[in-house]
């Protein structure tokens, strides 16, 4: 279960005032995510191999809106749920190849291979990968992070998931420094990867293909003399990284958040596994990474000092915040204000900015925004993971590697 | 093979002819489909092709441009064309000139600067061999700030031929941030180039181009990001000297703009990477005080609450509480109040300092 960090919180008595001002326009907000699942319109193209990630968007603010199973048809949950696993890649059965490795988990249809049915012999587990699959064919660690997510969200128990493979494929993409790809033909790594690798270790409930320690160090590195985190050391502190950073530190156990002082040793603990407790705790400055995102607060939130706000970081910010526990000092609002201006009065959804198109990323983003804030109609929130707590329940309840 | 100069797809000329498009399968009940348009279908019914055969050629090639302006966040077809351009043995030199037309195109995407990265990383291992531990022969160990390459152990030419090289990169990187100074990937990349080479000669440049940034726009966070980079990274590292530098740096951009958040987390973030405490600069700042402009600046006071509360722990003194505790009701009722409710659980903090009676 995720660990509440045991410290003084800054949780102080501020109690949920009902929201005055602009409203939130929750139906047209509906209406949006059922359209985006219709049909994306052509400039989506620019995103056709991240379609995994629009489809836990739009699924995901359905979820959050409260009206997922009313919205989306069983007949459609099953379909998407066939369509992802047919997105997975797993070993060849007869041959399998440790050269295979990095490709395993999900990816997208792009590269042309053919779509998985269950048939009457046979199971849709995904793709084979054997002489036919290329690199090209790879997966990818963010799809195969929302995949995930995804599946539970449609009502799947992940007895599909190929876990070791999944497993196998992490080893191959975390770096010497402990930072991961994404993927064997995009070696660009960063933040976001470590935090998919961290989301998908604690949906597996194995962290066995992540070395911690490094993973532990590539974090720390990258905290910036700001306070906040980068993408990799020495870069910019930013809002995105520092959610990806802090939301990974927390799915390994909030020790990170903890002062090392007050960690002390449980009954039954051995003396190795305190002291790998002990060392995770204080890991961060968390004085300042609290004051760094307080601070990015102007109306909204910006994502780097001195630089406009935007939507997404109410809930990168807010949520790095909510996940040290001090969300209750955040300007509720200010923060509902801007998130009420940036919804597309036409269209529904969130746009970055005020009178600015909406994309489903955004608009995911504002909602669990206003999640964290304990909006009415809006289903509460789990930080960590980005998901509403009934889909954390979900996971620990029903699916294969938690219950 | 030239470009698409006509109106006529490159798919249907007859170089193409023989070539068994392939369909995207998306099954009977897609998840988030996306309204393609045909130019796209074929276009990707075609590159599919090239992948499957993973067929090496002129023709690969092209069409992984036309499918990299089509697409430029696809996750692999960059990898495809960085095959390519090393089994065809292509002029690296022509491939910088389009990455830069690319990056004036899709200034934000990652892949982008990415792969200029790996362009300049192979022109380099081609000039000179790396001489360090770190060298690339696996293309993993990308985007590292660690050094590929020890300077002071290349040959003359060598040197010449690193110079000319981080020049152009830096100049590269300059002009598109002409565009967007704060360009996340540019900076990232600018970071990379700095660092690949070792401690040559172009860091001392680069403090002064910071310098530069900073007289167009002190308010540019990524500029100050950079100038604690390069203090920090550069040769020799933060001196004393170096850090008095930074100081006086810092504090008169302050005083120009004293509610101006970057040169103040640059101030304290150096003071304390030198391991001095930020109580050093409590003259500066409560001479702020009596500066019209700077009394209103919330950094003015949150740094006074910072200093008085180290006096109050350190010396256990009642009166640095105090102290302490008025600059957190002065920036919560007065000049930072949107974040009231931090300031006030500040103040309620100071309150277990343990205190001398």
């Amino acid at each position: 279960m995720l660990a509440e960090p045991a410290m003084a919180t800054t949780q102080g008595t501020t109690t949920n005032k009902q929201p005055s001002g602009p409203t939130f326009q929750r139906e047209k907000h509906i209406q949006y995510f059922k359209r985006t699942l219709q049909m994306l319109p052509e400039p989506y193209t620019s995103q056709d191999t991240f379609r995994m990630t629009l489809g836990l968007f739009a699924i995901g603010g359905l979820e959050l809106l409260g009206v997922l199973e009313e919205a989306i048809s069983e007949a459609n949950r099953k379909a998407w749920i066939e369509w992802i696993y047919s997105q997975q890649r797993i070993p060849s059965k007869d041959s399998p190849s440790e050269d295979d490795d990095a490709l395993y988990g999900f990816g997208g249809p792009f590269s042309g291979l053919a779509f998985q049915e269950n048939t009457d012999g046979r199971q849709n587990l995904g793709c084979e990968c054997d002489s036919h699959t290329t690199p090209y064919d790879t997966a990818h660690l963010t799809m195969t992070y929302t995949a995930l997510l995804s599946l539970i969200m449609l009502g799947d128990d992940l007895s599909r998931v190929a876990k070791e493979p999944i497993l196998k494929s992490l080893r191959k993409l975390q770096q010497p420094n402990g930072c991961f790809i994404p993927c064997i033909t995009d070696y660009e790594p960063d933040m976001r990867f470590v935090y998919c690798a961290s989301a998908v270790s604690y949906i597996l409930n194995d962290w066995s293909g992540v070395d911690k320690p490094a993973l532990l160090n590539f974090i720390r590195e990258s905290q910036t003399y700001e306070h906040g985190f980068a993408q990799s050391p020495r870069h910019e502190a930013h809002g995105g990284t520092t959610y990806c950073a802090i939301a990974s530190l927390g799915l390994m156990g909030g020790d990170a958040f903890l002062d090392q002082r007050t960690i002390v040793r449980q009954e039954g603990e051995t003396e190795s596994a305190f002291e790998e407790r002990r060392a995770r705790a204080g890991f961060v400055d968390l004085e300042g990474t609290r004051r760094w995102c307080l601070q990015r607060q102007t109306t909204g939130f910006q994502g780097r000092t001195n630089k406009p706000t935007d939507t997404c970081y109410s809930f990168w910010i807010g949520g790095a915040v909510a996940a040290i526990g001090s969300f209750d000092l955040v300007n509720f609002e200010c923060n509902r204000g801007f998130l009420m201006e940036t919804q597309h009065k036409a269209f529904g959804g969130f746009g970055k900015w005020v009178d600015t198109y909406p994309d489903v990323l955004h608009s995911y983003m504002g909602i669990a925004s206003l999640a964290l804030m304990g909006e009415p109609g809006i289903r509460p929130l789990e930080p960590l993971l980005n998901i509403s707590k009934r889909m954390q329940e979900r996971l620990y309840n029903e699916t294969v590697f938690w219950k | 093979m030239a470009e698409q100069q006509d109106d006529v797809p490159f798919y249907q000329k007859p170089e193409w002819a023989d070539v068994v498009p392939i369909p995207q399968d998306d099954g009977p009940n897609p998840l988030v489909p996306i309204a393609y348009t045909r130019e796209y279908s074929t276009t990707m019914d075609y590159f599919r092709a090239m992948c499957r055969a993973q067929e090496k050629s002129e023709r690969a090639l092209d069409l992984t441009k036309i499918v990299i302006e089509l697409s430029p966040s696809h996750y692999t077809v960059w990898y495809y064309r960085q095959q390519l351009l090393k089994e065809l043995n292509k002029d690296l030199k022509d491939e910088l000139e389009w990455i830069e037309w690319m990056v004036n195109e899709h200034p934000k995407s990652y892949q982008i600067w990415h792969h200029r990265q790996v362009v300049v990383g192979r022109i380099a291992e081609s000039l000179f061999p790396s001489t360090t531990s770190t060298t690339t022969t696996t293309p993993t160990t990308a985007q590292s700030t660690e050094a590929a390459f020890s300077f002071d152990d290349l040959s003359e030419s060598q040197k010449t031929a690193a110079q000319e090289l981080v020049k152009s990169e830096l100049e590269f990187i300059a002009e598109s941030l002409k565009d967007d100074t704060k360009n996340y990937h540019a900076w990232s990349y600018r970071q990379w180039v700095l660092a690949h080479f070792g401690q040559g000669p172009w860091w001392t440049g680069e403090l002064a181009y910071t310098e530069e940034l900073l007289e167009e726009d002190v308010r540019n966070n990524s500029a100050w990001n950079q100038r604690y980079f390069v203090v920090t990274n550069g040769p020799g590292g933060l001196t004393e000297e170096g850090l008095q530098r930074e100081v006086q740096f810092a504090k008169s951009k302050i005083e120009k703009t004293p509610s101006n958040e970057s040169p103040w987390v640059y101030l304290t973030g150096v003071l304390r990477k030198a391991n001095h405490s930020v109580t050093e600069i409590k003259e500066f700042c409560e001479g702020l005080l009596s500066v019209p402009r700077a009394n209103f600046s919330p950094f003015v006071h949150a740094t006074l609450l910072d200093i008085y509360e180290v006096e109050a722990k350190e010396q256990r003194s009642a009166a640095s509480v105090e102290k302490a505790k008025e600059e957190a009701i002065m920036l919560a009722e007065k000049v930072d109040s949107i974040r009231s409710k931090y300031w006030n659980w500040r103040k309620t903090q100071l309150q277990k300092i343990d205190i001398l009676a």
